[in-house]
């Protein structure tokens, strides 16, 4: 029987257990069993697949170390989940304080039909997502994947309320505006701008 | 309106990447087996510097305690000797001053016979 095949027997509480004695068998089982969903959650962070890959590499290994001090107070992927968004922020935080946020409370978001995303294809959506700027990625991804409030926000990424509320916007109208475009393209095969 | 738009965009984008997975390269599995590795030898390195320190330390102890109980020990020998040697060396203290008391009697007595 392959380590694969045990590890896909093993219950969660098992391959916590394995992990935490560093037993590589369940570590390669849980990163097996997480590593899809948490690649999409670092690609949506990241400007890349390859910056995707370095943030769900460092946050594994990160996994592996702390999970000694996994407490069985929330689900293992919620736990696993908040280890990748940490991870993507702290590698995003240089950015972000190398390029200010800036203030753009002058936005304003005109009532219209929502393009139904079902559309799209998921590699397609993240690269809606990943042409965003750094700030407005990381705050739309905060709001509106993860539902963290701009209070919230703005403590995390130690910025105002209001900087987190008008990044916010500017990301919703910039996709609106992707998501358009492209939608347009593929009903009229209009050349993309 | 606005707010049940606004909500509808977020809805849209959750449900979007809801359950959404997407295959990492092997290099990705390798990498942080390689990095665990390190980590792991990095620990055992530790390791072994401690358990290393931890038996000189003892060798020093044993050897200290060791010279101790030897300088104890002998002293303590040194002392019961040097104490018998002084009770054996008493008695013949008390003689000498036996002798000397009995020569003072007999200059004594010479001293009257003079």
């Amino acid at each position: 029987m392959s380590n694969d095949q045990i590890g896909f027997m093993l219950g969660e509480k098992e391959l916590i257990q394995g992990c935490a004695k560093g037993d590589r068998a369940s570590q390669k089982a849980l990163y097996e069993r997480y590593c899809r969903k948490m690649m999409v959650v670092c690609q949506r962070y990241s400007r890349s697949t390859q910056e995707a890959e370095d943030i769900l590499q460092e946050g594994f290994i990160k996994i592996f170390k702390s999970i000694g001090e996994f407490r069985a107070e929330s689900k293992l992927e919620t736990w696993i989940t908040r280890i990748m968004i940490n991870t993507a922020l702290n590698s995003q935080r240089q950015k972000l304080y190398l390029l200010p946020m800036v203030d753009v409370t002058g936005i304003s978001l005109p009532e219209r039909e929502e393009i139904s995303l079902s559309e799209f294809h998921l590699d397609e959506l993240i690269k809606i997502v990943q042409s965003l700027p750094d700030g407005c990625r990381v705050v739309f991804n905060l709001f509106a994947i993860e539902g963290y409030g701009h209070q919230e926000i703005a403590k995390m990424l130690d910025i105002s309320e209001g900087t987190s509320k008008s990044q916010y916007n500017r990301a919703k109208s910039l996709l609106r505006a992707k998501l358009e475009r492209e939608n347009r393209y593929a009903k009229y095969g209009e050349a993309k701008v | 309106m606005q707010n049940t738009e606004r909500q509808k965009f977020e809805e849209n984008w959750k449900d979007a990447f809801d359950g959404a997975e997407a295959t990492p390269p092997d290099g990705v599995w390798n990498s942080i087996e390689l990095d665990l590795a390190g980590h792991e030898s990095v620990v055992m390195k530790k390791k072994v510097v401690f358990y290393q320190r931890l038996a000189a330390a003892m060798v020093v102890f044993a050897l200290l305690a060791g010279t101790y109980a030897f300088y104890t020990s002998t002293n303590e020998a040194r002392g019961t000797r040097h104490e018998q040697s002084a009770t054996n060396e008493k008695p013949s203290v008390k003689t000498k001053e036996k002798d000397n008391g009995n020569s003072s009697v007999k200059m004594k007595a010479q001293k009257r016979i003079l």
